[in-house]
């Protein structure tokens, strides 16, 4: 049940032996299917999955067996047959939503999954006598892991996902469940996209400051910790050298073994005596009490005496996100300026390989921009020269009218990117 | 002598990063930015309308 679908085009790339082997194992599959009650089936198939997707697969496996029930009732259909039925109907359920709701990368939940958990434990919340306080129960952190394009770009993506996995090791580490079974908690760790990562904390009490500083100064430290990070970005290594000074592969390739032995030494000169690269994750978290009291101050997501009890729901929940997410942000801007105007040689070398690849991402995006200005400008010209011709051909109110909105549309993008 | 070095080579391999305690990536690691800043009176009124309407629209 825990196969990954393969298709055909990658089973074309590789060789036979991985095939055979593949074939092999998705016949087990299909021979445990035919073994297995539908119950154990339903219980194999949630297995290892976020609680919110088990309570997914076996809402769809109520209703199937009610189905099922009926089937055999009413028409006399086989029970083996109607098995048969609901073991294919649960599969094909389990795979989607582990494709909704896992990422592919790290297999962790993403954060539509993030967003799911959120909405149910307030709703959890909500069922019982609720006071203000309670909305103090469920926490959302938000983490961004320091340094990713920066592993990229001078180690190669490889290492790039290897330093990714790391704080997956972090999150799902035992040492992390520990904190939080001994102080009453629990959470699932997400993978929101790219180095954006979550936790989504609750409680039968509400949380403390104590509780959520805790778990990321806990998080963080482990993180630091971790040896592994002075490997992945290895300031020993050649290749890491002279990417970090800027040169490509080619540029070095180029360069004589003299010269290069020249410009290493050069290189290192420059990295304190000794360094190890540190991994960092910044952290910040947001109550639904804050997300409550957030939505408040905003006039465009203030709660409506109109609003239906999912768009309230939908409201605190995309309040806490976005509070958790900016505050994170203001953390980790701190850190860099802390790190910026640092006397330590380690400090000051760290900030150096974020300010190279901060720099490249802002000339890059400044690139993007200008790109886009262009498009939006050869739209707008276009754009202009169709509503001459309707005016020439004295095309009807209506279509103009149009024309004119999709020319204020472009003229405001414009004026957004200028 | 052979377990030594290799205890030895565990020790370095958990102390990662030589972090300085004066160093701003120990005061990031340090830091414990969360605050439960407390709501205000007109706030607390706004919110307990809220959670009223809630338990409204959710019956």
């Amino acid at each position: 049940m825990n196969q990954e679908i393969v298709t055909s085009e990658e089973i074309l790339e590789r060789p036979d032996e991985e095939v055979q082997i593949d074939l092999e194992i998705a016949k087990k599959g299909h021979d445990r299917r035919q073994i297995l009650s539908v119950h154990d089936f339903v219980k194999e198939a949630a297995n290892g999955m976020p609680e919110e997707i088990q309570r997914r697969i076996m809402r769809v496996f109520e209703r199937l067996e009610a189905f099922g029930s009926e089937i055999v009732r009413e028409h006399g259909v086989p029970q083996d047959k109607v098995d048969e039925f609901i073991k294919e109907e649960l599969a094909i359920s389990a795979h989607e939503s582990r494709a909704a709701f896992i990422e592919e990368k790290l297999k962790m939940p993403n954060k539509s999954y993030a967003k799911q958990e959120v909405l149910q434990s307030i709703n959890e919340i909500l069922v019982h006598e609720p006071k203000l306080e309670d909305f103090k129960k469920l926490a959302r952190v938000s983490f961004d892991l320091n340094g990713l394009k920066a592993v990229n770009d001078l180690a190669g993506t490889r290492r790039g996902d290897e330093y990714l996995w790391l704080v997956k090791e972090v999150l799902e580490s035992e040492k992390l469940q520990k904190f939080a079974d001994l102080r009453g908690l629990s959470y699932v760790a997400c993978r929101e996209g790219g180095d954006e990562f979550s936790a989504i904390v609750k409680s039968d009490r509400p949380l403390t400051e104590e509780d959520l500083n805790d778990f990321m100064v806990l998080a963080k430290s482990l993180l630091a910790a971790n040896a592994k990070a002075a490997e992945i970005l290895d300031f020993n290594d050649e290749t890491t050298l002279y990417h970090y000074t800027g040169f490509s592969d080619k540029e070095w390739a180029a360069l004589t073994e003299e010269k290069r032995k020249e410009k290493l030494v050069e290189i290192k000169k420059t990295i304190p005596q000794g360094y190890r690269y540190v991994a960092q994750i910044s952290a910040q978290a947001a109550t639904a009490y804050q997300g409550l009291k957030d939505a408040l101050a905003k006039e465009e997501m203030a709660i409506n005496e109109s609003d239906s009890y999912g768009l309230i729901l939908g409201k605190i929940m995309g309040r806490m996100f976005d509070l958790s997410d900016r505050k994170m942000h203001e953390e980790k801007n701190k850190f860099k300026k802390d790190l910026a105007e640092s006397n330590d040689p380690s400090d000051k070398m760290l900030a150096r390989v974020y300010a190279r690849t901060d720099e490249e991402r802002q000339q890059k995006n400044i690139l993007e921009k200008k790109n886009l200005l262009i498009v939006a400008m050869k739209t707008l010209d276009s754009l202009k020269n169709d509503l001459l011709e309707l005016y020439k051909v004295k095309a009807s109110p209506e279509t103009i009218s149009e024309k004119e909105r999709d020319i204020k549309t472009v003229e405001e993008k414009i004026r957004s990117l200028e | 002598m052979k377990i030594k070095l290799s205890s030895q080579k565990n020790k370095k391999t958990r102390n990662s990063g030589n972090i300085s305690p004066t160093s701003a990536v120990f005061r990031h690691i340090q830091s414990r930015p969360f605050c439960d800043d407390e709501a205000t009176e007109t706030e607390m009124i706004e919110m307990t309308k809220i959670l009223a309407q809630i338990k409204k629209v959710k019956r």
